[in-house]
C-alpha cells in the first residue's frame, strides 16, 4: 500500500472533522478570491465608465467634483456655464464635437439630464461601447423623456406612458412640475453605468420647466406646456459639456486653453485622468477588503492546523504501528504533508465551487443593487497565485504536526498507557 | 539520528524552497510592491547599469515627487536595447529648431510695450501658438524607439490604462503649462501590457515604433504617436 493510498484511508476515518475543516477553508478560499474577483470588475466597471470623451467642460470647482457630478451624477455643480462659452468653446479649432450637460432635476430619485441628440451618438463608455436603446427612439420633441435602463426597470415605465420631471432633487418632490408631463419615448439598454439610473430629455424641455420657476419658487402665472412651447427654450446657461477633440495629442493645449478662458472662469479635465485619481482615493478601502480576506483564510489555515494537531494523540497508535512496520520518518512527515494537500485540493474545488454558483446566483442581484457588472470569467492567473501561496503556507504548516510525530519515540505509541 | 534530521531538513529546505519560489514570482505583480520591479528591471536590462541605481531612487521618493520634477537623467543615452533605441525627450526635437529664437524674433516688439499692455499680451500668445506649433523630428518617424515618461491616462480596458499620453514632466496636465505637442506622445499599448491604474503616477519606460503624424498641419497638431507600446515601470 502506497502512501498516497494510506493517507487517503486514515483521512477517511477522520472524515467528520477533517469535512469540517474543508469546509471552513473552501469558505475562505471563497472570500478571498470573490473579493479579489469583485473588486477587479469594480475596478473595471468604474473605469468605463466614460470612453472617447476627450475632455470635461465646467465651472471652476475641482477635478473629481467635476466628475462626480458631470458623469457620475452625484452631487451638485458649483455654478453653470453660459451658452455663449459653450458655443465659443465648442467652435475652437481643434475641437470635433461637443455635448451639453443640464443637471438639477430629478424624478422619484433618479436625476434628469439634459442634453441633445449628439449625446447618444458621442457618448461612450467601456472602450467605445455606443449607447444602444431597447426600444423607442432619440428624444425629438421638448417634452420627450428617454430612459435609463434602471430607471424603467425599477419604476416599471413602459413606452408612451407619461411622467413627471421634477424641479430639486428630492426623491418625493412637493414641488412637481405637474402641468408639463413628459412622454416616454425611448429605452436604453443596460450599460451598468450611470447612464442607467439617468432621464434624458432635451435642453428645451429642461428649460420648458423652469420657465415658471424664474423667481426660486413657482410664479402665480401658471404657464401650460403649450404655452409654453411657444416661448424661447433656447438654454441661455448648461451645467457641462463634454468635448471630442480632432486629434488627442492636442488634448493639454486645448485643456490649458479653457482653463484660462477669460470670459468665464471654466475647468477641462481629462476624463481618464480624473477616472484614475478617484478610482486611487478608493482604492484604500478595497485593499483593506482584501486584507480582512486575507485574514479569514489565514483563521481557516490556523483551524486546519488545530484540527490535525487534535488528531495526533488519536493516531500516535497508527503512528506506531507504521514505524514498527519499517516506515521511515520522513513517510510519517510525507503522510501529514499529504493529508493536507488532499485537505487543500478538496477545498479549493469546493471554494471554486462555491464561488462559481454565488458568482452565477448573485450576478443579477450585485447588478442590481451595486450597479457592477459582473462577467463570469476563469480565474486570473493573479488568483491562481493566490490560490498557490495558500497551498504552499499549508504544506508548510503541516510540517509542524510531521515533526511533532516524527520525534516521538517508537516506543511511545506501542506502550500502553492508562 | 542525524540521518533522521538531514532528511528532515531536505523536506523542509525543499518546501521552503518552493514556497519563496512562489511568493518571490507574485510579488513581481503585485501592485503594491515596488522594490521587486527593479528585480525584473534587473533582469532585462542588464545593459543599462545606470538604470538600476536610479530606479531604486525613484522608487524611494515616488511619495515626495512634486509637480514639475523632470525624470532622473540619464546619461547613457542612445543605448540599444532589444533593437530598441533609448532616446531622450530632447531628441524630439529637430535638430536646429530652438523655442528660444522665437523670443529672440519677437524680442524687439516686445522690448516697445509694457508687459501691462493688452498688446504684449496678444504677443504672447502670438509666441505661444508658434511654441505649440513647434514642429517633430520627421527622421524618428517609424523607428523603434524606448522612451522614459509619466502617463496621462485617456482610455482603459479592463480596468488597465490602455492608452494614454506620455510626457517628460510628472503633473505636465494641471500645474504648469502643457509641453508642447512635440514633447507629447499617443500611446496605445498591447492588449496584455496596459497599466495598472494604481500605479498610473509612476514613471514608465514606453517601446514601440514611433509614428510622426503630420495629416492636419493646419491645426498644428502635427505630433507622435506610439501604437503596440510595450510598457515597464522605470
Amino acid at each position: 500500500m502506497n502512501l498516497i493510498q494510506l493517507s487517503i484511508k486514515s483521512a477517511w476515518n477522520r472524515r467528520i472533522s477533517l469535512g469540517l475543516t474543508v469546509l471552513s477553508l473552501a469558505v475562505s478560499i471563497l472570500l478571498l478570491v470573490g473579493v479579489d474577483m469583485i473588486r477587479k470588475e469594480a475596478k473595471s466597471n468604474f473605469m468605463n465608465t466614460i470612453s472617447q470623451t476627450d475632455l470635461i467642460v465646467g465651472a471652476r470647482s475641482g477635478p473629481i467634483n467635476l466628475l462626480l457630478y458631470s458623469v457620475f451624477r452625484l452631487g451638485n455643480a458649483t455654478n453653470n456655464v453660459s451658452w455663449e462659452s459653450f458655443q465659443e468653446l465648442s467652435n475652437l479649432d481643434q475641437v470635433a464635437w461637443s455635448v451639453p450637460l443640464s443637471l438639477g432635476d430629478s424624478h422619484r430619485g433618479f436625476r434628469v439630464l439634459g442634453t441633445n441628440q449628439d449625446y447618444f451618438k458621442y457618448y461612450k463608455y467601456a472602450s467605445n461601447t455606443p449607447l444602444q436603446f431597447d426600444s423607442g427612439v432619440v428624444f425629438k420633441g421638448v417634452f420627450d423623456v428617454v430612459l435609463g435602463a434602471d430607471v424603467a426597470q425599477k419604476l416599471d415605465y413602459r413606452l408612451g406612458q407619461k411622467i413627471v420631471v421634477s424641479h430639486g432633487l428630492a426623491s418625493t418632490a412637493f414641488s412637481d412640475h405637474d402641468d408639463k408631463p413628459f412622454t416616454i419615448v425611448g429605452i436604453l439598454e443596460k450599460t451598468g453605468t450611470p447612464v442607467d439610473r439617468t432621464l434624458h430629455v432635451s435642453l428645451e424641455g429642461i428649460s420648458a420647466i423652469h420657465i415658471d420657476w424664474q423667481s426660486g419658487r413657482r410664479s402665480a402665472f401658471e404657464i401650460s406646456a403649450e404655452q409654453a412651447l411657444k416661448m424661447d427654450l433656447q438654454p441661455r446657461e448648461i451645467t457641462a459639456f463634454m468635448l471630442g477633440l480632432k486629434k488627442r495629442i492636442t488634448t493639454f493645449r486645448v485643456q490649458r486653453q479653457i482653463n484660462e478662458y477669460r470670459q468665464e472662469p471654466l475647468m477641462a479635465i481629462i476624463p481618464g485622468a480624473t477616472l484614475t485619481s478617484l478610482w486611487q482615493t478608493l482604492n484604500a478601502f478595497e485593499m483593506v477588503l482584501l486584507g480582512i480576506s486575507a485574514l479569514v483564510v489565514l483563521a481557516g489555515l490556523i483551524g486546519m492546523l488545530t484540527a490535525i494537531m487534535s488528531s495526533l494523540n488519536e493516531r500516535r497508535r497508527e503512528m506506531a504501528v507504521m514505524r514498527a512496520l519499517g516506515a521511515h520518518p520522513y513517510h510519517i512527515i510525507a503522510l501529514f504533508t499529504l493529508e493536507t494537500l488532499f485537505l487543500m485540493l478538496m477545498s479549493i474545488v469546493l471554494g471554486l465551487i462555491l464561488l462559481y454558483s454565488s458568482l452565477w446566483a448573485l450576478k443579477p442581484l450585485l447588478l442590481e443593487w451595486m450597479g457592477i457588472h459582473i462577467q463570469i470569467v476563469w480565474l486570473h492567473w493573479h488568483q491562481m497565485m493566490i490560490i498557490g501561496v495558500i497551498t504552499l503556507i499549508a504544506l508548510l504548516i503541516s510540517l509542524i504536526p510531521g515533526l511533532i510525530a516524527h520525534k516521538r519515540s517508537l516506543q511511545d505509541g506501542l506502550m500502553i498507557r492508562i | 539520528m542525524n540521518t533522521l534530521f538531514s532528511n528532515v531538513r531536505l523536506w523542509m529546505l525543499g518546501i521552503t524552497f518552493l514556497f519563496s519560489l512562489g511568493c518571490s514570482s507574485q510579488d513581481q505583480n503585485d501592485a503594491a510592491n515596488a522594490p521587486p520591479a527593479s528585480e525584473i528591471q534587473q533582469n532585462t536590462e542588464t545593459a543599462i547599469s545606470q538604470t538600476d541605481t536610479s530606479t531604486t531612487n525613484t522608487s524611494s521618493v515616488t511619495t515626495e515627487r512634486q509637480p514639475g520634477d523632470p525624470l532622473p537623467t540619464i546619461s547613457s543615452a542612445s543605448q540599444v536595447d532589444d533593437g530598441y533605441q533609448e532616446i531622450e525627450w530632447d531628441a524630439l526635437v529637430p535638430e536646429g529648431y530652438r523655442a528660444e529664437n522665437i523670443l529672440i524674433k519677437y524680442q524687439d516688439q516686445l522690448a516697445e510695450l509694457d508687459d501691462s499692455d493688452p498688446k504684449a499680451m496678444e504677443l504672447f500668445g502670438i509666441m505661444q501658438a508658434e511654441m505649440d506649433n513647434a514642429p517633430v523630428n520627421e527622421k524618428l518617424n517609424g523607428k523603434k524607439v524606448k522612451l522614459p515618461g509619466f502617463i496621462a491616462p485617456l482610455e482603459s480596458a479592463n480596468g488597465e490604462i490602455s492608452e494614454f499620453l506620455l510626457v517628460p514632466y510628472f503633473g505636465a496636465c494641471i500645474h504648469v503649462p502643457p509641453p508642447p505637442v512635440n514633447q507629447t506622445v499617443l500611446v496605445k499599448t498591447v492588449a496584455d501590457n496596459a497599466i495598472d491604474v494604481d500605479k498610473a503616477w509612476e514613471p514608465y519606460w514606453i517601446r514601440g515604433v514611433l509614428t510622426t503624424d503630420r495629416t492636419s498641419t493646419d491645426i498644428g497638431s502635427a505630433g507622435y504617436s506610439i501604437a503596440q507600446a510595450t510598457t515597464e515601470l522605470y
